[in-house]
């Protein structure tokens, strides 16, 4: 089946057999390795990428699902500004996710920043729920990410105001 | 030097290259019998079947003294024994080629459990001591108290499978890319059974899981098998598990029955103390007195007694090889030691907290650490006022003896204490297991550092750096660390099985204070070399003591258990430690707190080879799942690392199970424990 998807802000077509999933296409047909496959299953959050902005595991959706729609993998989201400030934050407090879950923690937070969630501990916790790993402190990851998030927010909350001053 | 000192890159599932091969196990599917006959099929081209025959004489690897075959010849000893190793071009073949190959067996009758019907042939290694004391007689009155307890096998949760790269390249130089923690013993064998000179076998290690150990020579296997194959195809061969593979067929923690046999007078102190222990160690285990001694050790040394009879011994069992985890069999023997004490408490009716201030051997951790002052009875004082331990397990007992609340409804509560220690660089003492530090001042003030071995974290190295930079007063630019092992270098054995980052924490600070004291009376004109082992840091006890350092430990688990929604809750964890100088704090307090998660695991989730064939260890909680985790640290008086990366796994079990026995009013003896478990009691009063 052909299909034509947008992957890190360019447009891809490609043929894919009907069985093939996501996780796949991206490592083996785009040498996307960021993202990492463990569990295969949707439980881990190791291959998690963001498909028209919402976080996915990638292992559970096939391949031709992506017809007409926006993928950002790891690859792509490290070109942003966002990413370099979520990295410093990370850095910052001395949080080294391991490879395997750094970008479905890091997606998660995107989500949230972008979400309307009050920002408290229990939403952040349900946010971030979804990656199973033991490779970095889960105490230090949410004070990590409530800094990120409030850092976020006001960044956000400003340019509304800048544009709202502007009109 | 043909170890690469540095990081791959990538992890083996990464990587790729024109032309390679992909290789799999085929893997036996019954436990124990032998093989009748293996039919395999016209295989479609560049497809290839390796078979123990193949191999020869070589079919093994020899660790530790003990030769592990590669691929099973005719005997099968566990359910999931290679016995073909097969190549292809992709892994869709590889999928089908495995499909249509047939094996026939002659099974062996199943045992009901692996506690079950083993004979002395089974024993592979065996210890009895005994050691009493002058003292007063026994209160012939004083109860007897005998209980046993059992651990199950323990799988660590990491993310990426193990695996090899064997890049073929000209001349038949071989580029063996590995995750691994004893990169010497791969190469060994990879020159072994290739007889390819060193020069043209170069190991790399890839990246790897901060979790990723306990798997110390199976990374060996993989690779001998591998490049056996890409020496025999020319082409380039990468050999990754299964998760699912990996999971069921990797070395685990190997599961221990204990019985322990005490009876304690008036004073509350220990009369006898008796210890009867079996390791089940799966098909191989190349450790088994490494292990068997190091659960002695504990046992000898931890609680006082007048006498302390000790009994243990590690049978091979028809399951997967078990390898050494974190704390090598001190997490097992502490479960054991720790329920028995807890239990002895219920029984007298005291604190267990005053029991264990009465018979922990105080002198022993004064004498060994240096220590003027007793360090349990402060790390104990200071764990009841955080955690308001003997009001709420007092206020917990009389709930218990009431019989709970009489709400369906309710929440029960219970709490547990465990106490510890995690010895540092344990068996370094022999000389193959040696940890060696080089370190080298040239009159340009660059320091070479050659570690022999392999820094857990970039965050160890910028530590091993640091601490370079600041004794020899040179800018941390100046400072190269290699954690390689060169040809010249002696195999220091697997970083786990000799002593930690710890140990090559004081070695390296060893070296840079001799530098600098040789610096300031030679001056610094000509290059100054300094090489340590870790022998080298045993105290002076070290006839009688092996190893350097320990640290001390102790923890409270706090849970509830929610009727209404059938729910074990595990409210809170705290552990105090005295762990000894601090490098970087908050890299301590993420190894202590991930090392809490993987042992609440270990007591929760029954990780039995059934389940595990039915794949439950894909699940790992979310953090919504875990409970609040406090670590305090208790400031040393020394100024050396005493070692944190296994402490947790021998506090919290006991503490854990404990506070479920005391909730549900049972004497527990036996993890894991899990919800449908607690609530099958049957006289759990609510």
């Amino acid at each position: 089946m052909i299909i034509r998807f947008t992957l890190n802000n360019e447009e891809k077509t490609v043929d894919v057999p009907a069985t093939k999933r996501v996780i796949d296409l991206l490592r083996e047909d785009f040498d996307l390795l960021r993202n990492k496959v463990s569990c295969y299953q949707g439980a881990c959050g190791s291959c998690s990428i963001l498909l028209d902005n919402c976080i996915v595991s990638s292992c559970s959706i096939l391949a031709f699902e992506l017809k007409g729609r926006t993928v950002v993998t790891a690859e792509g989201f490290m070109k942003t500004e966002e990413y370099q400030r979520i990295n410093h934050i990370f850095q910052k407090n001395q949080y080294d996710p391991c490879d395997f879950c750094r970008w479905g923690k890091i997606f998660a937070i995107h989500e949230f920043i972008h979400s309307e969630e009050h920002i408290d501990s229990d939403s952040l916790t349900r946010a971030l729920k979804g990656n199973q790993c033991n490779c970095s402190s889960p105490t230090l990851l949410l004070s990590v990410a409530e800094q990120i998030v409030k850092a976020e927010k006001k960044i956000n909350t400003g340019r509304k105001h800048e544009r709202t001053a502007r009109k | 030097m043909n170890i690469d000192s540095g990081d791959y890159p990538y992890y083996v599932s990464d990587i790729r290259r024109e032309e390679m091969l992909y290789a799999c196990f085929l893997r036996s599917h019954i436990t124990e019998g032998r093989i009748q006959s293996v039919k395999i099929p016209q295989l479609p081209k560049n497809v290839s079947v390796f078979s123990a025959k193949d191999f020869g004489k070589k079919n093994f690897i020899t660790v530790n003294n003990l030769k592990i075959p590669l691929l099973a010849d005719k005997e099968i000893r566990y359910r999931g024994e290679p016995i073909l190793l097969i190549t292809a071009p992709s892994s869709e073949t590889l999928k089908s080629v495995c499909e249509s190959v047939e094996i026939e067996y002659k099974e062996k009758e199943m045992l009901e459990s692996i506690f079950s019907d083993l004979n002395g042939k089974t024993v592979i290694y065996k210890t009895s001591c005994s050691q009493s004391a002058a003292g007063e007689q026994e209160d012939e009155e004083a109860p007897e108290v005998i209980s046993s307890f059992n651990t199950p096998v323990q799988e660590h949760f990491y993310p990426d499978s193990q695996g090899v790269f064997i890049e073929y390249g000209p001349s038949s130089k071989l580029k063996v890319i590995v995750s691994s923690e004893w990169p010497k013993h791969v190469k060994q064998t990879v020159m072994n059974i290739t007889e390819l000179p060193s020069e043209k076998v170069f190991v790399m290690l890839a990246k790897s899981s901060p979790t990723f150990d306990g798997k110390i020579w199976q990374p060996s296997i993989l690779a001998a098998v591998a490049s056996f194959a890409a020496i025999n195809l020319k082409k380039s061969i990468k050999l990754v598990l299964s998760k699912k593979e990996d999971i069921l067929y990797s070395g685990k923690r190997a599961p221990a029955l204990f019985f322990i046999d005490a009876c304690i007078g008036d004073s509350m102190k220990l009369h006898f103390l008796n210890f009867s222990f079996t390791y089940y160690c799966g098909a191989y285990f190349p450790f088994a007195k490494e292990m068997i001694e190091t659960t002695a050790f504990g046992a000898k040394y931890f609680y006082n007694a007048r006498s302390i009879k000790i009994r243990g011994e590690a049978c091979v069992s028809n399951t997967p090889p078990t390898d050494f985890f974190s704390g090598i069999s001190l997490p097992q023997f502490f479960f054991a030691a720790e329920m028995f004490i807890n239990r002895l408490a219920k029984q007298k009716e005291v604190s267990p907290l005053e029991l264990r201030l009465a018979n922990i051997n105080h002198a022993f951790f004064r004498s060994i650490n240096y220590e003027k002052k007793d360090i349990f009875p402060i790390l104990l004082a200071e764990l009841n006022n955080r955690c308001d331990f003997t009001r709420k397990h007092a206020a917990y007992e009389h709930m218990r003896k009431r019989g709970g609340t009489s709400f369906p409804g309710s929440v029960i509560r219970g709490i547990g204490l465990s106490t510890a220690f995690q010895a540092n660089g344990l068996n370094m003492h022999r000389g193959r297991f040696n940890q060696s530090v080089r370190m080298s001042l040239t009159p340009e003030n660059i320091v070479k550092v050659n570690v022999s071995s392999i820094p857990n974290s970039k965050r160890t190295r910028q530590i091993w750096k640091e601490s370079v930079s600041e004794i020899l007063n040179l800018p941390i630019r100046n400072v190269t660390i290699s954690y390689s092992f060169s040809d010249e270098t002696a195999s220091n054995g697997p970083t786990l099985l000799s002593g930690n980052i710890s140990t090559i924490n004081r070695l390296i600070k060893l070296c840079a204070e001799e530098i600098r004291s040789k610096a300031q009376t030679h001056g610094r004109e000509q290059t100054i070399t300094v090489e340590k082992v870790s022998s080298d840091l045993l105290s002076r006890n070290k006839k009688k003591f092996l190893y350097t350092s320990v640290t001390c430990a102790a923890a409270v688990a706090e849970i509830s258990l929610r009727f209404l929604t059938m729910e074990l809750i595990i409210d809170k964890i705290t552990v105090i430690l005295d762990c000894g100088y601090i490098n970087n704090e908050a890299v301590a307090r993420q190894k202590i707190e991930t090392a809490v998660i993987q042992s609440i695991l270990w007591v929760t989730r029954d990780e039995s080879y059934q389940n595990l064939i039915n794949e439950s260890l894909f699940y790992y909680p979310g953090i919504d799942r875990l409970p609040e985790i406090e670590i305090i640290f208790r400031s040393s008086e020394n100024g050396f690392e005493k070692g944190i990366g296994e402490i947790a796994y021998s506090l919290i079990p006991a503490a854990l199970l404990t506070a479920v026995g005391q909730a549900v009013n049972k004497d527990l003896k036996e993890i894991p424990i899990e919800n449908e478990k607690i609530f099958n009691l049957g006289e759990v009063d609510k």
